[in-house]
């Protein structure tokens, strides 16, 4: 089971569609994940109610334990599986208390969790970065945003320096134009990065109606309708090339590739 | 058939090549508890805000309940709350919230029925009840 965090000191940087376009990608390949939301303001819990599904919220279903949490993980798949949805489960739970439970539990179900915490500075989000097996820093092209991946970078090195884990992250560029000519102010946030030697990401999720659609409609990338957005062969390219790089970069050397059954 | 010299035809295959999921098949995944420690010192030398559940609190021992006051001097005792013979017909656990939208002149009748007759609302209810099967299913209609 991988751990991939989404991790950002400031709201509105892309975390909650680059962790569902994430996660739409890997339940298309079968892949079984828990979507593990620590933002009170639960997009992703409201998302997945919209679709019927059968969600775990915490305020109602506290795991004590990790086995408490693994039973409740695999109740959720049970009941969602009825209405096809058997590969994803989507637990909200945005205190301390209980998310290293909820990541241990998961563990026995899940291929991947995705941990999507308040795009503020807490500690929910430093809690589950400890544990990553990937933390991705998504950031829209601006001053602003590029600011706070610093500081999001900064808080990944102390943990990994004082823990002595190493805390893998890369920096995702979200909510760019996706046409040819580069913004000056991408240019020269790149040219930085690149300058500081700061791993970016190849493939930039980009401004795109597909990702929008994916909360307006309730969907994933894979699910959206082709007549009612527009540039999706575009964006299901996009999002199967970040797929793609996200899964080289947990497992460089993938031996055969195969599907689980 | 053309030779295909240069591989020109896998480009016309936009089929998504199968994801390696091996390398991810769901373990167990104990936690860290060093690496949890040393990121909430950093978090909070760094000024991140912590969100922790309410604690329950826990439930007084069971005191006893001091009778309710009655309103008026002039409440008249109820014989059937007095020795307890409304309830012992069903258990407390048996009971469950009903709640009526009715037109206000009936909610003023029944409110002044259960005053006249100071019974629990709900035994005033089952003696309607009971009077409306007695009859044989035969219920008068109200008027206007």
């Amino acid at each position: 089971m991988a751990l991939v965090l989404f991790a950002n000191t400031k709201g509105g940087s892309g975390k909650t569609t680059a962790a569902l376009v994430l996660a739409g990608e890997l339940v298309k390949h079968r892949a079984k994940v828990v979507l593990l939301e620590g933002d009170p303001n639960r997009p992703l819990m409201n998302w997945a109610t919209a679709r019927g599904m059968s969600v775990i919220e915490t305020s109602r279903s506290r795991a004590k334990t990790p086995a408490e949490a693994a039973q409740l993980i695999d109740q959720a798949a049970d009941e969602n599986a009825g209405a096809g949805e058997g590969k994803l489960v989507v637990v909200h739970d945005d205190h301390q208390d209980g998310v290293f439970d909820w990541i241990e539990g998961a563990g026995s179900w899940a291929h991947f969790v995705i941990a999507d915490p308040e795009g503020s500075p807490n500690e929910w989000l430093t809690d589950v970065a400890s544990q990553a097996d990937l933390v991705i820093i998504p950031f829209a092209p601006s001053a602003l945003d590029a600011k706070q991946v610093s500081r999001t970078v900064q808080v990944l090195n102390r943990v990994s320096k004082r823990s002595g884990k190493s805390v893998p992250y890369r920096i995702l560029l979200t909510r760019a134009g996706a046409g040819a000519v580069m913004t000056r102010d991408e240019r020269e946030i790149r040219q930085s990065l690149a300058e500081h030697g700061l791993p970016l990401m190849e493939t930039t999720l980009h401004e795109r109606p597909a990702y929008r659609g994916l909360f307006k409609l309730d969907k994933t990338v894979d699910e959206l309708p082709s007549a009612a957005v527009n540039g999706l062969d575009a964006a299901r390219r996009n999002a199967a090339g970040y797929l793609a790089e996200v899964l080289q970069t947990l497992n460089p050397s993938p031996a055969k590739k195969t599907e689980a059954a | 058939m053309a030779q295909d010299t240069f591989g020109f035809a896998a480009a016309a295959d936009d089929s998504d090549p199968a994801v390696d999921l091996a390398a991810f098949a769901p373990k167990p995944k104990p936690v860290d508890r060093k690496a949890a420690a040393a990121a909430s010192e950093v978090a909070q030398g760094a000024g991140f805000s912590r969100r922790t559940a309410k604690p329950r609190e826990p439930k007084a021992a069971a005191a006893p309940v001091p009778a309710p006051q009655p309103k008026g001097a002039r409440r008249r005792i109820s014989i059937s709350e007095a020795i307890g013979r409304t309830e012992e017909r069903y258990s407390a656990e048996q009971r469950a919230q009903l709640n009526l939208l009715a037109p206000l002149p009936v909610v003023l009748r029944w409110r002044e029925l259960t005053k006249s007759e100071n019974e629990p609302a709900w035994v005033l209810l089952e003696r309607a009840m009971d009077a409306l099967e007695a009859q044989g299913g035969k219920t008068r209609r109200g008027q206007g």
